[in-house]
C-alpha cells in the first residue's frame, strides 16, 4: 500500500482552480519528484497535503489516515512534515529556538537530544550558529536550518518545496547530498523542484504538473530522457 | 468543512497598525531631507504636517524653557512627577502588553481589553472587600492579596477568552474589520453589564493600614502605594518576559506571530497559541487593573476605557506587536503624561496644566501615528522580508 495517496484532488483559490483532479502516490522509502513550471500548482499540492490550504474535492491519505480533514498540526503529528518554499524560518528566533519549534510536539526528550546531535552532524554550521538570530543566517544556512527544523519533527514523509531555490551550485549539491542522507535514514521524500535536472537524478519516480494537472508520471531516469521534459524543463 | 477557502489565510506579514503602505505626500520617510528636496511641490498636507511638527516643537521646547525660567517647581516635585509617571506608566505597560501580544498573533486590535481590565478590577474589589470584612486584609495581607490578584487574573482570562471565542475566532479565516467592530461591541456589552449589575457609583478599594504612609527610599520618601505598584509591575513584566522567551508555549507564540503557517507546519496548534496569548495578556490586565485601582482608588464600570486607550497608545508608541516596545511605550507615556503638564504647559502659562494630561497623551498617539506609525522601537517596514 502506498504511504501517501492523493486522489483526484482539486484545490481552488476563490474562482482560480489551482489543482484539477490530481492523483499521485508515494511509496515508503521512495524519493518522488514533482516538477512543473511557475504557477503549475506544485506548492498548492504540498500545502494541501499539509493542511494549509483547504481542499475542494478529492482525498489525501497517509497510511490509513485521511489527512483531508486534519488541522495542520495534526498532520505533523501523523508524521507528514513540510519544508516550505522560501524556507520560512522564524527569523527573530535563534537557531536553537527554531529547532525547538521543530521538536514542538515531541515528548521523547532523550530521543530529541539525539536528533539534535544528528541534525548538527548533518549541518555543522548550525551548531556554530546555535545562539544566533536566524534572520542573520545566509541563504544557504537558512535552508539548512529549515531542513534541520523539519527533521526534528521526526517525519515519516518529508515534503520539500524547492529546497535549491536561490542557492549557489555548490550549496545545491550540499542540499541534495543531505536529501540523500535523509532518505538513507528511512524518511520518504516528496520533492518539488524547478531544478528538474538535479531532482530527477535522485528521484525514483517523477511527476510533471502542468497548470494544475498531472501530465506525466515516469521513473526518474525515464523522465530525464523524455523529449518533452527535456525541452520544457531541462533546457 | 469550508470547501475552498484558505484553511488559515494568513494576514500579510508586515504588521503595522497603519496596514497597507500609506501615501504620505512629500514628507515621506526621508523626513526633513525628503521635504526639502521636494520643496517645489509643497502640498497642503505638507504644510499641515509641518505646522504640526513646529507646533509640537514649540510647546515642548518653549514650554520647558518657560517652566525652568519660572522655577515654580522644586527638585523634589520633579522627582514626585517622575515617580508618579513610572507608577502609572507601569500600569499602562502591563495593559499595553495585552494589546501588543494579541496584535502580534492576530494582527487585530482587541478593543475590549480595557474592559477586560475593568472586570478584573471589579472582581478584585469584591475579593478585597471580602478579606476586609473577615479581617484577613490586615492580618494575612499577603495571602489576601495573592488571592485577590488570582481572582482578577482568572476573571480577566475568562472575559478575554470569551471575547476571543465570540469576536475573533469566527473571523479567523477572513480578513475584515468585523472582529474589531465585534470587539467594540463586546467592550460596550461588558461595560453596561457591570453598570446594570453594580450601578454607576464609584467605589474604592478598601482601606488598609499597610497601604497608607510612606517608605523611605534612596534618601527620599515615597508613598507605599507607588512603591508597591512600580515593584509589582516590574515583577509582572519580568515574569512575562521569561514566559515568552523561555517556555515552550512562549516560543511558539513568537513563532506564530512571525509566521502563522510556518508555525502550523511545525505542529503548533494555532488555536492553543491564541488562547495562550489572550490568557497572558488578560493576566497582565488583571494585575494592571488592581494596580490602577490602587493608584486612583476608583472602581466603576467605565474605568477601563481611558487606561485602555492610553495603553493602546503605549503599544503603538513602542511599535505594536513588539513586546519590549509595549513596556517601553507604557513607561514613556506615563512619564510624558505625568511630567509633561508641568514641564511643557506650565511654562506657556496654561492655567490648569494637569487638566490637559489626557490631551498630551492623545497628542502623542496622533503624532506617532502620523509621523512614525511603526512606533518608536518598531522596525521599518522595509526590513521585513
Ligand atoms: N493564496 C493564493 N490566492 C490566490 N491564488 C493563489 C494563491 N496561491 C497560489 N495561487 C495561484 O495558484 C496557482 C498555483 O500556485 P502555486 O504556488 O501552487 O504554483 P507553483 O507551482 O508552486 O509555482 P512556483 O514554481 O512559482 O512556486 C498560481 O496560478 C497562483 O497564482
Ligand atoms: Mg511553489
Amino acid at each position: 500500500m502506498a504511504l501517501l495517496s492523493v486522489d483526484e484532488l482539486c484545490v481552488h483559490y476563490g474562482k482560480i482552480e489551482a489543482l484539477h483532479d490530481v492523483s499521485l502516490t508515494v511509496d515508503e522509502g521512495q524519493v518522488v519528484a514533482l516538477i512543473g513550471a511557475n504557477g503549475a500548482g506544485k506548492s498548492s499540492l504540498l500545502k494541501a497535503i499539509s493542511g494549509i490550504v483547504g481542499v475542494a474535492s478529492g482525498s489525501i491519505r497517509f497510511r490509513d489516515q485521511v489527512l483531508t480533514d486534519c488541522a495542520p498540526h495534526e498532520i505533523v503529528r501523523h508524521g507528514v512534515v513540510q519544508v516550505p518554499e522560501g524556507r520560512r524560518i522564524f527569523s527573530r528566533l535563534t537557531v536553537q529556538e527554531n529547532l525547538d519549534m521543530g521538536a514542538f510536539l515531541r515528548r521523547d526528550h532523550a530521543e530529541v537530544r539525539r536528533d539534535f546531535e544528528r541534525a548538527f552532524a548533518m549541518f555543522p554550521r548550525l551548531r556554530e550558529r546555535r545562539n544566533q538570530v536566524a534572520g542573520t543566517l545566509s541563504g544557504g544556512e537558512q535552508q539548512m536550518l529549515a531542513m534541520a527544523r523539519a527533521l526534528l519533527s521526526k517525519p515519516q514523509l518529508l515534503l520539500l518545496d524547492e529546497p535549491s531555490m536561490g542557492l549557489a551550485p555548490i550549496l545545491v549539491d550540499l542540499v541534495f547530498d543531505s536529501i540523500e542522507a535523509i532518505r538513507k535514514d528511512g524518511v520518504t521524500i516528496l520533492l518539488v523542484e524547478q531544478n528538474a535536472f538535479v531532482a530527477l537524478q535522485i528521484a525514483d519516480i517523477g511527476y510533471v504538473l502542468e497548470t494544475g494537472s498531472i501530465v506525466l508520471r515516469e521513473s526518474g531516469p525515464a523522465l530525464l530522457e523524455n523529449d518533452a521534459v527535456k525541452r520544457a524543463y531541462l533546457g | 468543512m469550508e470547501a475552498t477557502a484558505d484553511k488559515s489565510a494568513t494576514p500579510p506579514a508586515g504588521g503595522d497598525l497603519a496596514g497597507a503602505p500609506r501615501a504620505r505626500p512629500g514628507s515621506g520617510d526621508g523626513g526633513m531631507l525628503g521635504g526639502l528636496r521636494k520643496v517645489k511641490r509643497f502640498t497642503f498636507v505638507d504644510v499641515v504636517l509641518w505646522l504640526l511638527r513646529i507646533g509640537v516643537a514649540f510647546v515642548v521646547i518653549g514650554g520647558a524653557i518657560g517652566t525652568l525660567i519660572k522655577g515654580r517647581y522644586e527638585a523634589s516635585q520633579w522627582v514626585d512627577f517622575v515617580v508618579f509617571g513610572l507608577t502609572i506608566g507601569g500600569v499602562y505597560a502591563l495593559l499595553a502588553l495585552g494589546y501588543t501580544m494579541v496584535y502580534g498573533i492576530l494582527r487585530q486590535i482587541n478593543f475590549a481589553h480595557g474592559d477586560t481590565m475593568m472586570a478584573g478590577a471589579f472582581s478584585a474589589y469584591f475579593a478585597a472587600n471580602y478579606f476586609k470584612r473577615n479581617g484577613m486584609l490586615e492580618s494575612d495581607a499577603v495571602i489576601a492579596m495573592v488571592v485577590t490578584v488570582l481572582v482578577a487574573m482568572i476573571v480577566c482570562t475568562l472575559v478575554a477568552l470569551t471575547v476571543e471565542r465570540i469576536c475573533y475566532r469566527p473571523f479567523r479565516h477572513v480578513r475584515s474589520l468585523a472582529p474589531l467592530i465585534c470587539a467594540i461591541g463586546a467592550s460596550f456589552f461588558i461595560q453596561h453589564t457591570f453598570r446594570a449589575m453594580y450601578g454607576s457609583t464609584v467605589r474604592s478599594f478598601p482601606d488598609t493600614s499597610w497601604l497608607n504612609g510612606d517608605v523611605s527610599l534612596l534618601g527620599g520618601s515615597m508613598p507605599v502605594t507607588q512603591v508597591l505598584v512600580i515593584g509589582s509591575a516590574a515583577a509582572a513584566m519580568l515574569v512575562l518576559y521569561l514566559v515568552v522567551h523561555k517556555t515552550r508555549m512562549g516560543k511558539a507564540m513568537r513563532a506564530v506571530s512571525e509566521d502563522r503557517d510556518a508555525a502550523a507546519m511545525m505542529g503548533i496548534d494555532i488555536n492553543r497559541v491564541i488562547v495562550f496569548t489572550f490568557t497572558l495578556g488578560a493576566s497582565m490586565a488583571g494585575i494592571g487593573g488592581i494596580l490602577y485601582m490602587l493608584v486612583y482608588k476608583q472602581v466603576y464600570f467605565f474605568m477601563g476605557f481611558l487606561p485602555g486607550i492610553k495603553a493602546f497608545t503605549a503599544a503603538v508608541l513602542g511599535g505594536i506587536g513588539n513586546i519590549p516596545g509595549a513596556m517601553f511605550g507604557g513607561i514613556f507615556l506615563g512619564l510624558v503624561e505625568s511630567v509633561g503638564p508641568a514641564l511643557f504647559l506650565d511654562g506657556l502659562g496654561v492655567p490648569a496644566p494637569y487638566q490637559l494630561k489626557d490631551a498630551i497623551a492623545f497628542t502623542v498617539l496622533i503624532m506617532v501615528l502620523v509621523f512614525r506609525p511603526e512606533g518608536l522601537l518598531g522596525e521599518r517596514r522595509a526590513k521585513r522580508a
